[in-house]
């Protein structure tokens, strides 16, 4: 039998990819995608505790549908910015935006 | 509904999610980043949950990944410069370090689950979260007017 | 059984905070006079609503009848009455809190029926007084604002929310004051009026706190029912530090001497606040605060201060020329009265003489206003026989100085008369005070009318007189306050416009129908109502009758000596001139203020200034070098770099979870 636990551990193993991705990656559609990838293991999660321990209410698939709205709405604003950058630089890669310093 | 069929999604999920973090050639991460999305759909339909399986794969594994193409033809961008080692290192650790502080969550021993059918999601998701609901559709129409304003070329 | 108006009575006080907002947020829009026509439309709404609460009220209040001077309950109060309007506020865990309960009873609905209605007239008529002024919308506005507070202020049932609509009264009284703030006089005098009353106001504030530490309780009636419980000394002590807040607002010697000088402000604002209102605001804290007065034996010094300013305003207000400032006399003098009818027992008479005041006094007001707007001066020696040429005001004046001189049958008689019967039974030597001041009242009444209204144009002794160069009592010199200009001599007084004599006319019925209401002839209705039949002063009208005769021959008395001596020659002075200057200096109470007292506060002031300076500034400005010292520690985390930013979230993300393990 499947368990919640195997669910959860799936979730931790992409939630980690995803967080080596946005601190490794250099180039801001590759960090979007990262960014991406966490917000689908967060949401796996919800998915498989709600499928487990709220079968009334299942909160968390709800939760996981507005996961994947929020993403989308994240993700379109996101490129509409990587867009902005790359008219000004030339380039989509993240050390190109240091301009940001305290 | 078998620990193997688990286990090889779960394989797969992981494989092409490390291909999205690794992989130099961003047209390919793009690629996998689809695919290890519509093995998360079918992730879904292992839990019984075939709308939100069938919502997953449309967004996240075909809208998102076309979107992100775009993106990547309109910026020409081909390959990523990889990071230096250091930051491998730094990152890795961190990660490492994230997942086994979350491990002691994970015990979780409850090992029935019940299926929601599209009908149950759709009814819950017009009564228990309608705010929400909207709120959200208000969001994405936020979200779409900002894109529209802020990828907009100005004429100077 | 439901009330329709009773149900809804929020709307009172809410509907001219609203109309307040409106005018405020939107005044360029409101061009010409439409600012007036609209708030003159709020608050006939207010006044309307104010009506149907008063005859609500009158149904479901206890009745009673009087028999042979006993009082009978006929029929107990309804249920739902008083009415009252909770709204659960600043309720902290474990304590009552604030409440913002607003609770209406029989005093309550006359009051707001009195302010509603007196407010509407008085906005009426400055829809043609203030015409082409500039601010003519933020003169609304502020009017609106002013309403607004003095209706929550006689609703309140919470004396939290008592105290802060007493506050937004003086800032309005502030305000308005000053409203034509270029002159240097106004601006001198608007800082007088709220210096003077914010340092009364301490004394309702500490007074709060105190009462509330005692008894645990905003609540009026839950203040009323422990007030029997507080100790004698404590209940005094409390009582005496709300009676300082009430002299403050209701100008009783020796903090009367902002109200002379609160004549700055436009006349309508004079017959509003300083007149029929916010002054009396102060004897209405004292009736709601009775219970814990009486308790503390607080009573006979409310008694004495009320006769000793009752007798000194009115002896002052035959020295001076100002119409404004013999009314403004007038005005502390009669609220002297109230206070001495709360402290001889008669709380039914002062509340009766304080709705009764409140309508004449804005008539009078009102018609000094529209005697100044058609005379072109406020000196009463300058007016050119304004009964020739204005009718209508000079009419309607003459109703309302019959009320302030106390000839039957207008309001004034009933009330006044009723309070000196109450003190005759309690204290001869403030009833003997009393008729004094019962005769000079109608000695300068007759004084203004007949050289204002009867005598022509001189020129005026006032303005002659050395002692008067300049304002002394605004510590002002000949420079900075010079005397107005005399009207032109060829200007004739004209009758004002049609809605300022609707006004007038309207407050003229208002204050006879009060006093006839009041009055034996009506068996003293408003008292058997307001009094829940325990006032002591419903009485058989044979037991008043020589208490009338007296009243009666007394303000003939005024009358018939003021005609005597100014009807011939209106000019001559009768006294030696230091007598004159010492009264018209307003006995130097004033300059005693500047001269002396403001010196003395001058020594903390300045101590408190260094220690603010050297002592509170320091710590803020080291407050703030911290601040930027870590910051700038802090700077090189701050490397602009993504990916390190990424770290540090994830890194935080960590610390949170093995945190969570570890608990």
């Amino acid at each position: 039998m499947i368990t919640l636990g195997h669910f959860l551990a799936l979730s931790a193993v992409l939630f980690a990819i995803g967080l080596f991705g946005v601190i490794t990656r250099r180039n801001l559609i590759a960090v979007l995608m990262s960014v991406e990838i966490l917000l689908n293991a967060a949401a796996i999660a919800f998915a498989a505790t709600a499928a487990y321990k709220d079968p009334v209410f299942f909160s968390g698939q709800l939760f996981a549908l507005f996961i994947m709205v929020v993403a989308a709405a994240e993700l379109s604003i996101g490129f509409a910015i990587l867009l902005n950058v790359f008219r000004h630089t030339g380039s989509a890669a993240t050390d190109v935006v240091e301009e940001m310093r305290g | 509904m078998s620990v193997l069929g688990f286990a090889i999604l779960a394989g797969l999920i992981i494989a092409g999610a490390l291909v999205v973090v690794l992989s130099e050639n961003i047209v390919h991460a793009a690629v996998a980043l689809a695919f290890t999305f519509f093995f998360v759909a079918g992730l879904y339909v292992l839990l019984g949950s075939p709308l939100l399986a069938v919502i997953q794969f449309a967004v996240n594994a075909a809208a998102i990944p076309i979107l992100t193409l775009f993106i990547i033809m309109t910026t020409q961008s081909r390959r990523i410069r990889p990071a230096s080692g250091v930051f491998y290192l730094v990152a890795g650790f961190l990660a490492l370090v994230f997942l086994v502080g979350l491990w002691g969550y994970l015990g979780a021993p409850e090992t029935a689950f019940r299926p929601l059918g599209p009908e149950g999601l759709g009814v819950r998701l017009l009564t228990v979260t309608l705010l929400p609901f909207e709120v959200a559709s208000v969001l994405l129409l936020l979200a779409m007017v900002g894109a529209v304003v802020l990828a907009r070329r100005r004429e100077e | 059984m439901s009330y329709l108006y009773a149900s809804h009575l929020y709307w009172i006080p809410l509907l001219p905070a609203l109309g307040f907002l409106v005018v405020i947020l939107l005044g360029r829009l409101f061009k010409g006079r439409s600012a007036g026509y609209f708030t003159t439309l709020v608050m006939a709404i207010v006044a309307f609503l104010a009506s149907g609460l008063l005859v609500e009220a009158l149904q479901a209040a206890p009745q009673w009848a009087v028999e042979g001077g006993e009082a009978v309950l006929v029929r107990p109060a309804l249920p739902g009455f008083p009415f009252t309007f909770d709204w659960s506020w600043l309720a902290i865990q474990g304590e009552r809190g604030v409440h913002f309960t607003l609770y209406v009873d029989q005093l309550g609905a006359i009051v707001l029926f009195m302010v509603a209605w007196a407010s509407l007239f008085i906005h009426l008529f400055s829809i043609g007084y203030m015409d082409g002024e500039e601010r003519y919308a933020t003169f609304f506005a502020y009017l609106q604002l002013f309403t607004a507070a003095m209706l929550t202020f006689v609703a309140a049932g919470d004396f939290f929310i008592a105290l802060l609509a007493w506050e937004v009264m003086g800032l309005m009284s502030y305000l308005l004051i000053g409203f034509f703030f270029k002159k240097k006089s106004a601006q001198q005098a608007m800082k007088k009026a709220f210096i003077t009353t914010k340092f009364a106001d301490l004394g309702f504030m500490v007074g709060l706190f105190w009462l509330y530490k005692e008894t645990g309780t905003f609540q009026m009636v839950e203040v009323g029912q422990a007030a029997e419980h507080l100790a004698a000394g404590v209940a005094l002590a409390i009582g005496l530090l709300f009676f300082l807040a009430a002299m403050g607002k209701s100008a009783q010697f020796p903090l009367h001497v902002w109200l002379l000088d609160a004549m700055e402000g436009p006349t309508p604002v004079s017959a509003m606040i300083h007149a029929a209102t916010m002054v009396a605001a102060g004897v209405f804290l004292m009736a709601r605060f009775y219970p814990v007065l009486e308790a503390g034996h607080a009573l006979p010094y409310l008694a004495w201060v009320g006769a000793i300013t009752a007798l000194f305003a009115a002896v002052l207000g035959a020295a001076f020329a100002d119409v404004k400032k013999i009314l403004a006399w007038s005005t502390v003098s009669q609220l002297g009265y109230m206070f001495l009818g709360l402290g001889v027992f008669g709380w039914a008479a002062a509340m009766f003489h304080l709705v009764a005041h409140a309508f004449f006094k804005a008539l009078l007001f009102l018609g000094s206003g529209s005697m100044i707007h058609g005379a072109k001066t406020q000196d009463i020696f300058e007016m050119n026989r304004l009964a020739r040429y204005m009718p209508w005001t000079y009419g309607t004046f003459l109703i309302g100085a019959a009320a302030l001189m106390g000839i039957p049958p207008f309001a004034g008689f009933w009330s006044k008369d009723l309070i000196l019967h109450m003190a005759e039974e309690h204290a001869p030597l403030l009833w003997a005070m009393g008729l004094v001041a019962a005769f000079f009242t109608a000695f300068y009444t007759t004084r203004l009318i007949v050289i204002a209204f009867h005598h022509p144009s001189y020129e005026s002794p006032w303005k002659k007189a050395p002692w008067n160069q300049g304002c002394p009592a605004l510590n002002l010199g000949p420079e900075d306050c010079p005397p107005e200009p005399p009207p032109p001599p060829d200007h004739h007084p004209h009758e004002s416009e049609p809605v300022m004599i609707t006004a007038l006319l309207g407050l003229a019925v208002f204050s006879v129908a009060v006093g006839l209401w009041g009055s034996p002839i009506f068996g003293q209705k408003l008292l058997t109502y307001l009094y829940e039949g325990a006032a002591p002063e419903i009485l058989p009208p044979a037991k008043l009758m020589g208490g009338y005769l007296l009243g009666t021959l007394i303000a003939l008395a005024g009358l018939f000596t003021a005609v005597a001596l100014y009807a011939k020659d209106p000019l001559k002075q009768r006294l030696p001139d230091p007598v004159v200057a010492a009264l018209q200096r307003r006995l130097y109470i004033d300059e005693f203020y500047y001269k002396v007292v403001a010196r003395v506060a001058q020594w903390p002031t300045d101590l408190l200034w260094i220690i603010d300076t050297y002592v509170v500034d320091f710590l803020v400005d080291l407050t703030g070098y911290a601040v930027g010292a870590f910051g700038q520690a802090l700077r090189w985390l701050n490397s602009g770099k993504v990916a390190t930013y990424a770290a540090y979230i994830v890194l935080g993300a960590i610390l949170l979870i093995l945190g969570g393990v570890r608990w």
